[in-house]
């Protein structure tokens, strides 16, 4: 039964996801077209290269946001409107139903992920004129950060000095972060959406303000959770007297700071969608009251 | 083997009371109208056999078994309203429910709609409101299934389609199964019913078999109901 409710959900969200993925091919196609004409080489046309970079980056955040919003919307009309009337008497559990939305709502983004970081890499190969994948994150990762003139005259850091992991840890570190990040964000979307369902009037407005409640309470939980990080290294700075403050040492104090992050991220997104996952189940278990 | 069967079943939004105390059995094989006037809770107590809402208290039993997968197997529900989706073709819609569920019979969807000339590459959309219901109604009546609730099905729409849709309705249902409808149009229904439950206040007021009433009382059930419910 799952394999055929997310054959239908497949289906029913293709309709917009399709033209949405087609858009990403396109932008991508059109920025290896720019890069072609070798516009960017030439110094009096750097604005428009900057809009145009700007522009990019901002048409694949906002399809990013229009893919995330459009599923959660498809998952309210499909579970919650009129067609709940229609969802909810299939022959299915209740979380069946559910965990189908759910995984094909993440794969979905998933899709839109893999497609942003490969329409990047093409256009960075295009204009790298196709070196190996791995020596341009190789180079990313080994970009200096801290130079000569920052800290003393013969010291420089890289990102992977810095951040405490191998340009290899980093990637895979990277893509378990988004892994978890999808379903983060549609586990937190579609719990809003179900716990909004719990108010008796004005559903839709309830599930907006247990969205935004969500969001506030992770903001907090990510500041505390940055400053318990930063304290130790922070007051160890401050305890350091003026201009003893070696190259080497600054970059632990950086290192303990910034290579906790990635875990602490991946934990507390990974618990927070956990416990709107669980929470939704329950409630589309025990709680439906269809209008 | 009782085919419904609901006990001491309440529902209340927030502080009012829409179901109360209702004590119920239905057996297959009969027609029954569930009447009552506006209010009086009979969307309420389909949405609650249906699965569509949660019991403040009380349960509910379809072929002895509690509301869950195996109850929505044998029930067939036709809702007030569409719950289609629109920009579906009606193709799509009778490959959908020939794939959930196992009691659905596409060829006697088709022939239905061919009767009818509903082209099934058309989209929902592109229909009128009185086809719409009538697709509906193909669907729910396609499957062979133990239970019909049918919610204010003739409710909207022309007499002409009224006939139609009363005669799919008796042409298409198995002798074994049973047919809950609700309606407030019961001079209409009154003559394929085989017992009336009447609704007011999320009370049962009634629940007995059309002979019984016509013989007892010596009314229709519609002069019954307007005297019951007279405001």
């Amino acid at each position: 039964m799952l394999g055929k409710l997310i054959k239908h959900d497949f289906k029913s969200t293709s309709k917009v996801m399709i033209p949405i993925s087609f858009a990403f091919v396109a932008i991508t196609l059109l920025g290896v077209l720019f890069l072609g004409t070798k516009l960017m080489q030439r110094e009096e046309l750097l604005p428009l290269t900057i809009t145009l970079l700007v522009a990019y980056i901002l048409t694949l955040v906002t399809l990013t946001m229009v893919t995330q919003i459009y599923l959660i919307v498809h998952f309210y009309r499909n579970m919650f409107s009129a067609q709940g009337y229609l969802t909810f008497t299939l022959p299915s559990s209740p979380q069946k139903i559910f965990h189908s939305k759910m995984l094909v709502g993440c794969a979905w983004m998933l899709l839109i992920s893999v497609l942003s970081v490969v329409s990047a890499l093409v256009l960075i190969g295009v204009a790298s004129g196709f070196e190996n994948i791995s020596s341009i994150i190789q180079e990313i990762c080994s970009m200096e950060l801290f130079t000569a003139g920052d800290l003393d005259a013969h010291f420089s850091a890289s990102l992977t000095d810095v951040m405490g992991y191998t340009s290899g840890q980093l990637v895979l570190l990277t893509v378990i972060l988004t892994l978890v990040s999808i379903y983060y964000n549609i586990s937190i979307g579609f719990g809003s959406v179900t716990i909004g369902q719990l108010y008796a009037k004005h559903k839709v407005v309830g599930a907006v303000l247990v969205y935004v409640g969500f969001y506030l309470l992770m903001q907090i939980l990510s500041t505390i959770t940055i400053f318990f990080i930063c304290l130790r290294p922070v007051l160890d700075i401050l305890a350091t007297p003026e201009g003893e403050l070696e190259g080497m040492a600054f970059i632990q104090m950086m290192r303990s700071i910034y290579q906790p992050m990635f875990p602490s991220m991946i934990l507390t997104q990974l618990g927070a969608g956990i416990l709107c996952h669980i929470a939704s189940i329950l409630i589309v278990n025990k709680k439906v009251n269809l209008d | 083997m009782t085919l419904l069967e609901c006990k001491h079943l309440s529902k209340r939004f927030g502080k009012r009371n829409v179901l109360s105390d209702i004590n119920l059995q239905l057996s297959g094989g009969h027609i029954i109208g569930l009447l009552g006037p506006n209010g009086s809770g009979k969307t309420t107590l389909i949405k609650l056999i249906c699965g569509l809402l949660t019991p403040t208290s009380g349960e509910i039993y379809v072929n002895e078994a509690p509301i869950g997968t195996s109850s929505k197997k044998v029930i067939s529900y036709l809702p007030d309203h569409s719950y289609l989706n629109d920009w579906m073709r009606v193709r799509d819609i009778i490959d959908y429910f020939d794939d959930f569920y196992e009691d659905f019979d596409s060829m006697r969807a088709y022939d239905m709609l061919a009767k009818l000339k509903i082209n099934p590459s058309d989209k929902l959309k592109t229909m009128s409101k009185g086809t719409k219901e009538k697709v509906q109604l193909i669907l729910v009546m396609s499957r062979r299934a133990d239970l019909y609730i049918l919610d204010e099905p003739i409710a909207g729409v022309d007499p002409a389609a009224r006939d139609y849709i009363l005669d799919t309705i008796l042409s298409n249902y198995d002798e074994h199964a049973s047919i809950l409808i609700s309606t407030h149009l019961i001079s209409d229904i009154e003559n394929i019913l085989d017992e009336i439950i009447f609704l007011q206040n999320g009370v049962i007021r009634l629940h007995a078999s059309v002979d019984d009433i016509r013989q007892q009382e010596q009314k229709s059930i519609d002069a019954l109901f307007r005297e019951v419910f007279k405001c």
